[in-house]
């Protein structure tokens, strides 16, 4: 666990270099520039604020992966899925105005995760029945995911000459956490972040506190022996990877219901993928996705803070470089013997 | 001159700290065929994969050496090897692991590919090199079909095919100095292991130094020139084979390899009274898929149907039908899987989740058994289900440690306390129940299982093995599986040479 954790602190060490030289050469002072992110999320009440709402969605995704790999599948399709999510959702809240919050929002939550799950399903399917790989079918999800969304709107589930749904009723806005911590400002920070923890904490120790969250970790690992052992293993990954589905689609609670109030044509985009990155970096342990999501969205709201001395796509080579370093990171932690204890050695001698 | 292989002070640690081997000296000679002994988990295999580099060793080392036997320290003559794989292939020392490595999907030829070095790949040349070895070996097997096709026997000849070939693969111009095999036997019928052995000697005799680990005290009976024994990661004999007085050799191999608690672990046939009447507890007919072309047979109550037979003649297949793990299989057969608790052939591929822990591996599939209220597991009761499991088959009981950190004999025990540990089944299917497991550790599997085959009037089992003493000590009757069929019955008292012409008698007409 130690050396794991080393190699994160490694991998983000060697993407900061990086990084810096990056800023050199367009002629910046990394002092500067770091100053600036700095400020522009850490800096005050509203970049934290900020910092927050950006890191939501990434919780979900990057749970909703992290579901997929333990079932041994990789949902390259958060990205879809979420669209999918987010669109139901508005295109929902619009038809609810008379609605109270506290039958709105777990409707709209329900259906945010019925939505992204159902746009899992099909992949889910292609994979386990006819052996179709995941990264295959959840690339075309994606794909068509987007393309139909945009017909949709432009079909009239959009505002005429806009890109963007009509505003949802009252009761189906989540609440700011500006107004329960005002320090926190007018950020977009809302109760979806609290959620998304919540959600987090109680979906991680599903895969060893249940039946069928081992036999989903089990299947992933060696279908055929559990296969062999009578374990229903295409049920058992179907279901982790349409849960996974649901679980990005859940990332439309921060976007739609706890920022905008409508769906937005590309609202909430580029989170799906974020999430392979969350998951990567997270290890599968609370802390670790919620210090990942964090700090993806650190850079996320640091690429806004710095475009005025930078292009913000800085951050995003930023971003870039801390993956390969981490996997890079993982295979030295890997190659690198145990420590052995003196006792262990005396007794070989 | 051709060289000695010394090593000195072979030391391994594992990941959890404990030695799997410490200390050890070795010494094998040109031209001799040496056997290391040991229980599953002495370290046997540690110590060949350490002098051929394919595991990292944490202290000693390994020379080519002119003088003879194990000098106690180093001399000026001596060529050290340096670790790590590249440099003991540079020196001529090979090894083939106990689960082959070969690529299923590709041919013979292609898999040799893969030991080739250099830019560019001459095909031919690399063809032309491994049927040379083949044929000098008296192997025959088809070179341009994938290996995932072939028969566990085929595919080992070919990797000890290219593991002869290998220098020559690699274009070092050394001579092959040692060939060391891990449990080469566990898989194969007694005739293919003594036309191995023959093999080997031919290998052996052209100036390598051969090395054999097994469990089998027969194989060191009639085949060892020098023994090496482990017990727990030390050796506690090394010494030539004395042909001359066979018995008293042999006895001092047991007792090293056992220790104090050695006992005496004669092979007892079992009646072949005809189990318990009635109704038959499985009733088989015309089964089919694959290499199984017939499968037609009965098994009364009571009753353990030993199936003798060369791998690949429809085995895996007959259990896979059975365990309701098959599909598009024909025939007709009673009970349905739920009532058969299977052990699989092949402990990798279906036995083990290899990185999940002790606990859930023997678990594996009765999970559901254990969920309390809101589906949450009782842990507890899950540990304890899994103790009772292992302490039964005498499988490890550190339920926290991953099933990849133990030795292929206490994997195996792992899968068979699961497939026992069931209680609700009345049908065992046990395909090669001991393979790799040490002697003292088979006779507890042996006594396990007929213990449950007695526990209910109604159980029943079927036992495919390689080792026909197997089957005669654990059946009451004998049937022979060749090329798909049922085609002999025999009681336990069967010979191996009544049992070995019945395997391969119908391969000739079919």
């Amino acid at each position: 666990m130690n050396r794991r954790v080393l190699g994160v602190v490694m991998a983000l060490l060697a993407a900061m270099i990086l990084f810096e030289c990056v800023v050199l050469g367009y002629g910046e002072s990394p002092r500067a520039v770091l100053r600036m992110l700095f400020e522009g999320t850490w800096g005050s009440g509203y970049g934290i604020g900020q910092t927050l709402f950006k890191a939501t969605p990434l919780l979900f995704t990057g749970l909703a992966v992290q579901v997929g790999l333990r079932a041994g599948l990789f949902n390259i399709g958060a990205e879809g899925q979420l669209v999918v999510a987010s669109f139901a959702v508005g295109w929902l809240g619009t038809k609810l105005g008379g609605l109270p919050a506290p039958v709105a929002i777990p409707l709209l939550l329900a259906t945010a995760f019925v939505a992204g799950a159902a746009w899992a399903l099909p992949t889910a399917i292609l994979r386990l029945r006819q052996n179709v790989h995941e990264v295959l079918g959840a690339i075309l999800s994606n794909r068509i995911a987007d393309a139909l969304v945009a017909a949709l709107l432009a079909g009239g589930a959009a505002i005429k000459g806009t890109v963007h749904t009509a505003d949802m009723g009252a009761g189906c806005m989540l609440p700011r956490l500006g107004a329960f911590v005002p320090a926190l400002g007018a950020s977009a920070a809302s109760l979806a972040l609290p959620l998304a923890l919540v959600v987090v904490a109680a979906v991680l120790p599903l895969f060893r506190k249940t039946a069928i969250g081992r036999e989903i970790v089990l299947s992933g690992s060696n279908p055929t022996a559990s296969t062999a052992a009578g374990v229903p293993v295409g049920l058992r990954r179907g279901l982790a990877y349409v849960a996974s589905g649901g679980l990005a689609g859940l990332g439309a609670a921060a976007t739609v219901l706890g920022y905008k109030g409508y769906y937005e044509q590309g609202l909430g985009s580029g989170a799906g993928f974020l999430g392979l990155a969350v998951a990567l970096l997270g290890r599968g342990s609370f802390f670790g996705l919620a210090l990942a999501a964090l700090l993806f969205g650190t850079l996320q709201q640091g690429g806004l803070a710095v475009n005025a001395i930078v292009p913000k796509e800085v951050m995003d080579v930023f971003a870039g470089v801390v993956i390969v370093a981490v996997a890079i990171a993982d295979r030295w932690v890997a190659a690198v013997p145990p420590v052995k204890t003196p006792a262990a050695a005396q007794g070989a001698a | 001159m051709t060289k000695a292989i010394v090593a000195r002070g072979m030391t391994k640690i594992c990941d959890d700290g404990h030695p799997a081997i410490a200390g050890v000296d070795a010494s094998f000679e040109p031209g001799e065929l040496s056997v290391v002994c040991g229980e599953n988990g002495a370290g046997k295999s540690t110590l060949l994969r350490a002098i051929t580099g394919l595991i990292a060793r944490d202290a000693g080392a390994v020379a080519l050496a002119d003088r003879p036997r194990t000098p106690a320290t180093s001399s000026a003559t001596e060529a050290p090897v340096a670790p790590g794989a590249e440099a003991a292939l540079a020196a001529g020392l090979c090894m083939v692991q106990q689960h082959l490595a070969l690529v299923p999907i590709f041919s013979a030829v292609e898999n040799a590919v893969l030991f080739a070095r250099g830019g560019l790949v001459d095909h031919a040349a690399i063809e032309a090199l491994l049927k040379a070895t083949l044929d000098r070996l008296g192997f025959v097997v088809p070179l341009d079909v994938p290996v995932g096709k072939l028969s566990v026997a085929e595919r080992q000849r070919i990797e000890i095919a290219r593991a002869v070939a290998a220098p020559a693969l690699a274009g070092t111009k050394v001579p092959l100095r040692l060939l060391a095999l891990d449990e080469p036997t566990a898989v194969l019928t007694p005739a293919e292991a003594d036309g191995l052995y023959a093999v080997l000697r031919g290998i052996a005799e052209g100036g390598t130094a051969v090395v054999v680990v097994t469990h089998k005290l027969d194989e060191v009976r009639k085949f060892a020139d020098h023994v090496l024994v482990l017990r727990r990661g030390k050796k506690v004999h090394d010494a030539p084979f004395v042909r001359a007085d066979q018995d008293a050799a042999i006895d001092q191999v047991a007792r090293a390899m056992l220790g104090d608690a050695h006992a005496h672990l004669a092979h007892t046939h079992r009646s072949s009274e005809q189990g318990r009447g009635g109704a038959p507890a499985v009733v088989a007919e015309g089964l089919a898929l694959g290499a199984l072309r017939r499968g037609t047979f009965a098994i009364q109550r009571g009753e353990v149907l030993g199936i003798a037979g060369v791998e690949g003649n429809g085995q895996g297949e007959l259990v896979s039908i059975l365990a309701g793990v098959a599909r598009g299989w024909t025939g007709r057969v009673t009970p349905g899987p739920e009532a058969v608790t299977a052990i699989f052939p092949d402990r990798h591929a279906e036995g083990l989740v290899l990185d999940a822990t002790v606990e859930d591996n023997l678990l594996l599939g009765s999970h559901r058994d254990f969920s309390g209220p809101l589906g949450l597991l009782d842990g507890d009761a899950l540990a304890a289900e899994a103790l009772r499991r292992a302490r039964k088959a005498g499988a490890p009981t550190t339920l926290e440690a991953l099933a990849s950190s133990f030795s292929g004999g206490n994997q195996q025990k792992i899968v068979v306390a699961r497939a026992l540990g069931k209680s609700a089944p009345t049908v065992l299917v046990a395909a090669h129940p001991t393979r790799g497991v040490d002697v003292a550790a088979a006779a507890a599997i042996h006594q396990e299982l007929l213990r449950w085959v007695a526990a209910t009037p109604d159980r029943c089992a079927l036992v495919i093995s390689a080792d026909l003493d197997e089957l005669r000590t654990l059946s009451n009757r004998i049937v022979v599986l060749a090329h798909g069929e049922i085609t002999g019955e025999f009681t336990p008292d069967a010979t191996d040479a009544e049992l070995g012409a019945a395997m391969l008698s119908v391969e000739k007409h079919g």
